[in-house]
């Protein structure tokens, strides 16, 4: 391990996140009728601290991930918000300052590992670009790192793997050769997008370890992406929850686990444990996410809310859509049914009908 | 691995069975007794004696069985040996491997320079759809499919010939007179290779693993270099093969123009002429190299797609 590179990380803004999205929108600017894919979000994420993004697929979960690192896939583009990295607006930086950024401070982890590799490349090519491209080292100081990494990550014989293409790769060993892609130019960020939702179970739990075990030692920040709630509250420090593009709940992990208050939340809990009814069948959210894009006002939860439903429906959840407002010292909520605690409340949001 | 080279083995040899009894059964099929013919063509218009026909036939060895005469024929064919040209007299086999060579070095140019124009341009063509340079392609590579090359080959005479003189404008002699039928016969493959690569290239850019280098902090131009071309250049290598083989006889057009002794030229006037040797000697010639060629492609793939592979054998 270089300790030497790891001394950068001291930020030069101490007391301030070291990511701070503030007020985020991704949207579709060819067509002006579709919703935005993420609609104003705002999250931070501290040095060394982990946080856990929640919500079905479709709630725009990597699409914030992409953003961060602006790569969203063509057609989409963020239309509004900041995002600061260390102090500086991602959305206002050069192409330059991104390659800079991208792979050097802030580096990405993805669902499908194999499919993240380059099948003509060699694996320890890949693993040795982010040296390359921002530590410009030569050639022979990039494998003997490569190897070393690969050592890490816990692959079996890295000088025999080193030259491997992806094909020859396990899930399990691809997703390590991602890791210690990611790992080589020593981030401070790392977003790791459903890391492992594609692996076996069993292969789940050491990626996991592996990730817990890395950035506990680099002083990683993590941006953990997933939909498993058992992952969350293993990981993460905090979580934040979201739903049709925007965060339902945030707060501590162990606190929104323990004591959820929107209602999704307190569903997504409940599909997590598995429990069958009488009759035998799994606890399942009715309906799907895409109709909540659909809706002109309200609450965008409100067609599958099961508090609606019970009948405590309020009068504004048909036709005025909460804000994020705390609820105590430390969570937040986005439901007319979670009593406010204004104390706590920072930041006022506009209530847009 | 073995089975696939096996299995490829096979295939040629089958393929060239298949061939080489189409061009035995030529003279059969063009209709008309070919001993018939030659006597008709000692005698001028005077009556033929049927007694020498037959003398002739049993002279050619023409009398025995068609599978004997086949195996003969393929035997002599295996060695090399076509038989004489009806119109030269000369050997047929030395006629054709001098023409093969003319016609793979001219369209080995040809292929050399659409490739070198054409993943470039079909790489950019990707990286900016619907902007300037995507816009020219299209438009050039349009114009070169469309126009054929007996409109290209005088105009590139009359400019590099007549008006600036730096160009021979026809003959085969040395390597400046190739360049300007090269040129020509160029044009359509290079107008193929840059729609499909740029087609790719468009597939290439937006998989996943592109996505992985720029988040590995790779540039767009870097990222295209080491993880796009590549990828994208795999359906170009199997067009290049099919764009080879069907060159090898298939130019004949530009061989005629610039008059050069090709493969082309010599089927165009074997054909002129009816000369049966020549024919068979070419026809077995080029399907058999047109074979080869397609086959040594798909080794190639293999060596830049180490993915294939394992697809071969699951």
């Amino acid at each position: 391990m270089e300790k030497s590179t790891s001394a950068a990380k001291a930020s030069p803004h101490p007391g301030e996140p070291l990511l701070e999205i503030s007020n985020l929108r991704v949207s579709v600017p060819d067509a002006p009728n579709v919703k935005p894919i993420i609609d104003g979000i705002s999250l931070h994420i501290n040095a060394g601290e982990v946080v856990a993004l929640v919500g079905e697929s479709g709630s725009g979960k990597s699409m914030t991930a992409l953003s961060l690192m602006q790569l969203l896939p063509t057609g989409l583009t963020t239309t509004a918000g900041t995002i600061k990295f260390d102090g500086e607006d991602i959305l206002t930086m050069s192409q330059r300052q991104l390659n800079h950024l991208r792979g050097g401070r802030i580096a990405m982890l993805f669902q499908q590992p194999q499919a993240m590799l380059d099948p003509t490349s060699r694996v320890g090519t890949q693993v040795a670009e982010p040296i390359r491209v921002h530590r410009h080292v030569d050639r022979t100081t990039a494998r003997a790192r490569v190897l070393e990494l690969l050592g890490e990550v816990g692959i079996p014989d890295p000088g025999a793997r080193v030259d491997c293409f992806s094909y020859e790769l396990s899930g399990g060993m691809a997703q390590r050769v991602m890791i210690a892609a990611a790992l080589s130019a020593n981030p401070d960020l790392l977003i790791a997008d459903e890391p492992t939702t594609a692996l076996d179970v069993t292969v789940q739990a050491q990626i996991l370890k592996l990730l817990d075990d890395e950035r506990r030692k680099r002083k990683l920040a993590v941006l953990l992406i997933t939909h498993d709630l058992s992952i969350v509250s293993a990981l993460a420090d905090r979580v934040a929850v979201m739903y049709a593009g925007r965060i339902v709940e945030e707060g501590p992990t162990q606190q929104i686990l323990k004591s959820p208050q929107h209602p999704y939340t307190k569903a997504l809990i409940q599909c997590s444990l598995l429990k069958a009814d009488s009759e035998g069948n799994l606890f399942s959210i009715p309906g799907g996410a895409a109709q909540a894009r659909d809706l002109e006002k309200g609450c965008r939860f409100l067609p599958r809310c099961g508090t609606a439903a019970a009948g405590n429906l309020h009068e504004q959840c048909t036709h005025l859509e909460p804000a994020l407002d705390s609820y105590n010292d430390c969570c937040k909520a986005r439901c007319w049914a979670v009593k406010p605690n204004r104390a706590h409340s920072d930041v006022h949001e506009e209530r847009r009908p | 691995m073995w089975m696939i080279a096996l299995q490829r083995f096979l295939i040629l040899c089958l393929t060239l069975v298949v061939i080489s009894l189409l061009a035995f059964l030529v003279p059969y099929m063009s209709g008309g007794d070919p001993v018939r013919t030659i006597v008709q063509s000692r005698v001028g218009d005077m009556a033929i004696d049927p007694a020498s026909v037959e003398t002739m036939r049993v002279h050619l060895g023409l009398d025995r069985p068609l599978y004997v005469q086949y195996l003969g024929w393929l035997w002599s064919a295996i060695h090399g040996d076509f038989g004489y040209s009806f119109v030269s007299r000369s050997p047929v086999g030395p006629e054709v491997a001098r023409a093969l060579v003319v016609s793979f070095t001219l369209a080995m140019s040809a292929l050399g320079i659409a490739l070198a124009v054409a993943l470039p341009l079909g790489t950019l063509s990707a990286m900016w759809p619907g902007k300037t340079i995507d816009t020219v392609a299209t438009f050039v590579t349009q114009t070169f499919v469309a126009v054929p090359e007996y409109w290209f080959a005088p105009m590139a005479v009359l400019v590099f010939s007549l008006y600036l003189g730096i160009l021979p404008s026809a003959g085969w002699d040395g390597p400046a007179s190739l360049v300007l039928p090269a040129l020509v016969l160029s044009l359509r493959p290079l107008a193929y290779f840059t729609r499909v690569s740029r087609a790719a290239m468009i597939d290439v850019l937006q998989a996943p693993y592109i996505t992985a280098a720029r988040s590995r902090g790779l540039n767009m131009n870097q990222t295209v270099v080491h993880h796009g071309i590549r990828n994208g250049a795999m359906p170009v290598v199997t067009l290049f093969a099919l764009w080879l083989a069907g060159l090898l006889g298939g130019s004949v057009v530009v061989e005629v123009i610039f008059a050069i002794p090709g493969m082309g030229r010599l089927i165009y006037e074997a054909v002129v002429n009816n000369d049966v040797p020549v024919l068979q000697g070419s026809f077995v010639c080029i399907v058999a190299l047109s074979v080869l060629i397609n086959t040594l492609a798909d080794a190639l793939y293999i060596l830049l797609n180490p993915a294939v592979r394992i697809r071969h054998v699951h």
